[in-house]
C-alpha cells in the first residue's frame, strides 16, 4: 500500500466535513468574539460598530436581568433535572422485568421525548388555560381554585418545569433502563441466595453499576436544559415581567427583539463558554469515553 | 407458624398490583396532553371553547380542512426540503470524517473530535446572531438555503459522532482483508464497510430528520414567510386574532404524527441516537 495515497484518501474523506464546520461554526464564532466587543445594533447600521472593549460583557455582569436569567435557568435546570432523575429512575426500575405488554408500555411511555417541543410547549399552554384549560378543570374536583397558571409569577416557572418534566422524564427513564439491561444477572443472583433485600440490591448493586449511565444522562440533560428555549418561549416568553425569562430567552430578546447585537453577542460567548465546560465534564466522565456503556 | 412461601407470594402479589397501578398513572399522565391535543383537533369552535372540557362530543374535520386549504401545505413542503436537503449533506459530509476518526491516528484527533461535539452543544443564540448577520450580507435571509446551512450545523457534528461509533464496531480485520485483496483504504470503506454500517447509517439519517423538523429556533429567527417551516407555522397560529386552539391542535397534529412514525421504526436505537452514541445497545 503505497503511503501516499493513503494520506490522500485521508484528506479527501476528512477535510471537506471539517471545512463546512469550520465555515459554518467556527467562522460564525469567531465572528460573534468580535461583535461581542462592539455596540452594533442591527436596528441602526448607520452607527457602525464601535469598538467598546469589555463593556458589554461589564454591563451584563451588572446588570439585574442577567442575574434573574442566571437564576431562573439554574432554578428551572435544577428542579427539572432533580423530577426526571427520580421518576425516571422509578419508572426504570418498575419496568426491568419482562411481563406482558412491557415492550408497549415503553413504546408508548417514550412518546413525549420525540414531539416537537413547540408542540408540547403549546399543548400544555392550552391545557394551563385559565378559562379552558384541563389542568383547572382537574383540579376542580379536589376543591382547589381555577389559577391563571403561566400568568401567576408564582406558578409560570413551576408550570414550566412541569412541562419539561413530562417532555423529559421517559428519556431518562428509557437511559437508565438500557443501562439497568446491559447488568449482568450474576450478582443479583448471587444477592438474592445470600438473602439480600430487593433495597440492599438497590443500594449495593444497581446504582454502584449504573453510575456511568447516570452520569451521561445527567450531563446531557444539564446542557440541553441549559438551552432550553422552545417550551418557555411558546408558554410564557419570558413573563410575567422576567420571572420565565431564562438565558436562552435573555439572550434572544436582546439579539432579536432589542437589536442589541453586540450585547446579545457577549451574552452567547458568556452561555458557550458554560456549556463548552460542561461539555468538557461530559467527555471526561462519559459521553467520549466508549467503555462507559 | 406462617407459611415462608406463602408470604412471599403474597408480598409479591401485592407489589404486582401496585406496580400496574403506578404504571397506569404514569401511562395515563404522559398520553394525556397528546390525547387532549389530537382530540381538540377534531373539536368544533365552539367546543373547543367550552368549559368543562368536552371530548369526542361532534367529532369534525373543520379543522383540518381549514389548516390544509391554508398555507399550511407548503411550510409542510419546506419542512421537507430543508430537512432532506441538510440530512443529505450532512450524511454525505459526515460519513467519510467518521470513518477516518474511527480508523486512521492522527494529531489532536481527540481534540478533533471533541471540538466537532462542541459545535452541536453550543447555545442556539451563538450561531444564530453571527449567521443572521452573515446571511443578512449576502441577502440569504428568508431562504431555503439558509436554513439547510443552520440545520447541517447540528446534523453534520451529529452524523460524525454517531456513524463513528457505528465504525467502531466493525472489527478493523474485515477492512485490512479488503486491503489486502487490493482495494485502497476508499474502495474498502464503500464496498466493504459501509454495507456493514448501512443500519445504523439509516437509524442517524432518520435521527437528523426528526431533528431538523423539531427545529425551532433558527427557523424562528431566519425565516419570515417563504422559509417558514412548521414548528414556526403551528407557533403562527398564537396571533393577532388571539389563539385558535382548534386550527392549532390540527396542525401540531400533523406536525408530530410523522415524527412519531419515524420514532417507532427508531426504537431499537433511540437510546443511542439520544445520547449521541454514548451508551450503545
Amino acid at each position: 500500500m503505497n503511503h501516499l495515497s493513503e494520506k490522500r484518501i485521508f484528506y479527501v474523506m476528512f477535510l471537506p466535513a471539517i471545512i463546512v464546520l469550520v465555515i459554518i461554526t467556527l467562522f460564525p464564532f469567531i465572528y460573534a468574539v468580535f461583535v461581542s466587543l462592539t455596540d452594533m445594533q442591527i436596528s441602526r447600521p448607520q452607527l457602525g460598530s464601535p469598538f467598546i472593549g469589555l463593556r458589554n460583557y461589564l454591563d451584563l455582569f451588572t446588570g439585574y436581568r442577567f442575574w434573574n436569567s442566571f437564576k431562573v435557568t439554574f432554578v428551572f435546570s435544577f428542579f427539572a433535572l432533580l423530577f426526571e432523575l427520580l421518576i425516571g429512575f422509578g419508572l426504570a426500575y418498575l419496568l426491568k422485568d419482562e411481563f406482558r405488554g412491557r415492550q408497549i408500555v415503553i413504546a408508548l411511555l417514550i412518546a413525549p421525548i420525540v414531539i416537537p417541543p413547540i408542540v408540547s410547549g403549546l399543548t400544555w399552554r392550552f391545557m394551563y388555560d385559565a378559562n379552558l384549560g384541563f389542568i383547572n378543570y382537574l383540579i376542580g374536583f379536589f376543591g382547589v381554585n381555577a389559577q391563571a397558571w403561566l400568568g401567576n409569577p408564582s406558578l409560570a416557572l413551576p408550570a414550566i418545569i412541569i412541562t419539561d418534566i413530562w417532555q423529559w422524564t421517559p428519556f431518562v427513564m428509557l437511559v437508565i433502563l438500557s443501562g439497568i439491561q446491559a447488568i449482568p444477572i450474576e450478582p443479583f443472583e448471587a444477592a438474592r441466595i445470600d438473602g439480600a433485600s430487593n433495597w440492599q440490591i438497590l443500594k449495593y448493586i444497581m446504582l454502584p453499576m449504573l453510575k456511568s449511565v447516570v452520569l451521561v444522562v445527567l450531563l446531557l440533560r444539564t446542557i440541553e436544559l441549559f438551552r432550553t428555549f422552545d417550551t418557555i418561549y411558546i408558554m410564557t416568553e419570558g413573563g410575567p415581567g422576567v420571572v420565565t425569562e431564562a438565558m436562552s430567552i435573555n439572550s434572544y430578546l436582546q439579539g432579536f427583539q432589542f437589536f442589541n447585537t453586540g450585547k446579545a453577542s457577549a451574552f452567547a460567548m458568556i452561555m458557550l463558554v458554560t456549556i463548552i465546560f460542561i461539555c468538557q465534564l461530559y467527555v471526561k466522565y462519559g459521553g467520549g469515553n466508549p467503555d462507559a456503556e | 407458624m406462617l407459611n415462608m412461601e406463602g408470604v412471599i407470594q403474597m408480598q409479591n402479589k401485592k407489589g404486582t398490583i401496585i406496580k400496574v397501578i403506578l404504571l397506569a398513572i404514569a401511562l395515563l399522565i404522559f398520553l394525556f396532553p397528546i390525547f387532549w391535543m389530537v382530540s381538540a383537533s377534531f373539536k368544533t369552535k365552539a367546543d373547543v371553547f367550552s368549559f368543562p372540557p368536552v371530548f369526542f362530543a361532534n367529532p369534525t374535520l373543520e379543522n383540518y380542512r381549514d389548516v390544509l386549504s391554508s398555507e399550511f401545505p407548503r411550510y409542510i413542503l419546506n419542512s421537507v426540503i430543508i430537512a432532506v436537503s441538510s440530512v443529505f449533506i450532512s450524511v454525505l459530509l459526515g460519513t467519510p470524517a467518521a470513518y477516518t476518526l474511527s480508523r486512521f491516528h492522527f494529531k489532536s484527533k481527540e481534540a478533533t473530535a471533541f471540538w466537532i461535539l462542541s459545535t452541536r452543544m453550543a447555545p442556539p443564540v451563538a450561531v444564530a446572531l453571527p449567521m443572521f448577520l452573515m446571511m443578512k450580507t449576502f441577502g440569504l435571509l428568508d431562504t431555503h438555503i439558509c436554513l439547510i446551512i443552520l440545520y447541517t450545523t447540528f446534523n453534520l457534528s451529529f452524523v460524525i459522532w454517531m456513524m463513528r461509533g457505528f465504525f467502531d464496531e466493525i472489527p478493523r480485520s474485515i477492512d485490512e482483508a479488503g486491503l489486502v485483496d487490493g482495494c485502497n483504504r476508499y474502495s474498502t470503506f464503500v464496498k466493504v464497510v459501509l454495507p456493514l454500517v448501512g443500519p445504523g447509517l439509516v437509524a442517524t439519517a432518520i435521527f437528523c430528520l426528526i431533528f431538523s423538523w423539531n427545529e425551532f429556533f433558527f427557523a424562528l429567527t431566519m425565516s419570515r414567510t417563504v422559509a417558514r417551516t412548521v414548528p414556526v407555522a403551528v407557533q403562527g397560529y398564537i396571533g393577532i386574532y388571539g389563539l385558535r386552539w382548534g386550527e392549532m391542535s390540527a396542525a401540531a397534529t400533523l406536525a408530530t404524527f410523522p415524527i412519531l412514525i419515524f420514532a417507532a421504526l427508531m426504537q431499537k436505537h433511540l437510546v443511542r441516537g439520544l445520547t449521541l452514541g454514548a451508551i450503545k445497545q
